[in-house]
């Protein structure tokens, strides 16, 4: 089923009167429990292209339909639901997580955005903790008290939180050792088998994304898709 | 070590005394003690709450200071709490809305504030309002000793030196801004779907309010001595003025307390700072335990 589609989107930027093209003409679509990565050399536009799929910028030709809707003309209500269905995981882990507050206060934050009641925090970040092989005694450390792997792990938690349907990784594994690569990549491959969800991997390592994706598109050779 | 001699500043330049009389005076004076021990006399004496006595004022150095230093401190008190909440939140929005017209106008208003010096700014303010509109009085911290005339009197130093406060922070709490929200945290937080206006308040401002703090300890010795600065310029009767007597007098005694009492208050901002540091970023706190 097709979850999430990006028709001939194209980002560019205005610079002093000219414009800067990121990207143009990019297609993909993204079917759901599936992974599409998207490979390209440093520079060619694969962070600004996962943010725009991600709706967090808009893109500057283009749509992008997320379950059949162009995700900016959604409703308030649709647009919450894209939000808690759509989520970013990036390249810096302990740069994703807000370095004055413990890794337990950006959870309860997260668990607080969902509106799940105070008394079942404990036994949600738990839950979830197991599945991504964390200690709950990382809750009362900061982000810089803890490694990358636990870091990315973490982060993984907290998107899973949300309970997505499309995960968007920049570069999940670039920041980490060859051995936390593995096991993060053994993880994903996981929680995607347990929950079906769909992946947009995003990384300049073609061996990685061959090793986790299902189709693959190449940034340089934009709106041509390969097949393994 | 101040220059020239207190003994010749004392009697006068004109005037004429016998060597005999001089080496009297600097007896009585305790001057013909050595350094060392004049210095201990003087830590005795401070520590007993005694600065010394002006000759040409004559009065206590501790009384003339304690006279005028809650004037002082009014007008970098009310200063500082407008300069730094007006300047905080006026530089979070230019930085985070940069291409908006009124964010650029904000940072370029704030450019040219900061590059003005305090005594220039208060210059100009004075030709304006004082000079040509006549909407404030031309000296003096009061006309009658009640609320509504200090204030009225104090307004426009008050505003002079808010100004400068609040230029300097705009342009440092906006490159904070800056900085902070290309960082991942924030994008995360959009991610989920949370308002700019959320983001900014509940995670960006937070951090990016730490080198305002820094800043505050640097400033502090530069923003009081902008303060006297304006407390000449409008003949406010406070530290500045006495400072600025003492100077043209050579008054010893009276500078070497106001430069006490500017030291002392000094290492307090810097304490404050510090204690404001830890209470914001708790890596602080935690890298002390």
């Amino acid at each position: 089923m097709l979850i999430l589609h990006a028709d001939c989107i194209g980002k560019e930027y205005r610079k002093e009167g000219h414009k800067d093209l990121v990207f143009s003409s990019f297609s993909v679509d993204v079917h759901m429990g599936e992974t599409v990565g998207l490979v390209g050399p440093s520079g060619c536009g694969k962070s600004t292209c996962a943010r725009v799929l991600a709706g967090l910028e808009k893109p500057s030709r283009g749509r992008v339909l997320y379950r059949g809707k162009d995700i900016h003309t959604l409703t308030r209500a649709e647009w919450s639901q894209f939000r808690r269905e759509v989520q970013v995981i990036f390249q810096d882990p302990v740069g994703s997580f807000n370095p004055t507050q413990t890794i337990g206060q950006s959870m309860t934050a997260v668990l607080k955005h969902v509106h799940v009641p105070g008394d079942e925090h404990e036994n949600e970040l738990a839950h979830v903790f197991h599945h991504v092989g964390l200690q709950m005694e990382i809750l009362s450390r900061y982000p810089d008290q803890i490694s990358g792997g636990q870091a990315q792990r973490a982060a993984i938690a907290r998107g899973m939180i949300m309970q997505p349907r499309v995960m968007i990784l920049d570069e999940p594994t670039s920041a980490l050792d060859v051995s936390v690569q593995a096991q993060i990549l053994h993880l994903l491959t996981y929680v995607q088998k347990e929950h079906k969800i769909a992946y947009v991997f995003i990384s300049h390592d073609i061996d990685v994304v061959e090793y986790m994706s299902h189709t693959i598109v190449k940034m340089q050779e934009i709106s041509c898709k390969m097949k393994k | 070590m101040m220059p020239g001699n207190p003994i010749v500043h004392l009697i006068g330049e004109d005037i004429m005394v016998t060597p005999e009389l001089v080496e009297e005076l600097t007896a009585t004076l305790g001057l013909d003690k050595p350094l060392h021990e004049q210095f201990l006399i003087f830590i005795q004496n401070l520590a007993a709450g005694d600065l010394g006595y002006s000759y040409h004022l004559h009065a206590p150095v501790a009384e003339l200071i304690l006279e005028r230093l809650p004037w002082t401190l009014l007008l970098v008190g009310t200063a500082l709490l407008i300069g730094y909440s007006i300047g905080v939140l006026a530089g979070a929005y230019a930085g985070w809305q940069t291409k908006q017209k009124g964010a650029k106008a904000l940072t370029f208003i704030g450019f040219i504030i900061s590059c003005t010096p305090p005594y220039l700014l208060g210059l100009v303010l004075f030709s304006v309002f004082v000079y040509h509109l006549g909407w404030f009085p031309f000296k003096g911290l009061y006309t009658t000793p009640d609320l509504a005339s200090i204030m009225w009197h104090m307004t426009l130093p008050i505003a002079t030196l808010s100004l400068f406060i609040f230029a300097r922070n705009l342009l440092i709490m906006r490159g904070s801004v800056l900085t902070e929200k290309h960082q991942l945290y924030p994008q995360f937080a959009r991610s989920l779907g949370a308002s700019k206006g959320f983001v900014l308040h509940r995670h960006v401002m937070k951090n990016a309010i730490l080198p305002i703090i820094t800043q505050f300890a640097i400033d502090f010795g530069f923003i009081l001595s902008g303060a006297l600065f304006i407390e000449i310029i409008f003949s406010l009767n406070a530290m500045g003025s006495l400072m600025y007597t003492a100077i043209l007098n050579h008054d010893y005694p009276i500078l070497s307390g106001l430069f006490l009492v500017i030291a002392v208050m000094a290492i307090g901002a810097n304490i404050l700072a510090d204690v404001l540091y830890g209470i914001i970023d708790p890596r602080i706190w935690r890298e002390m335990q």
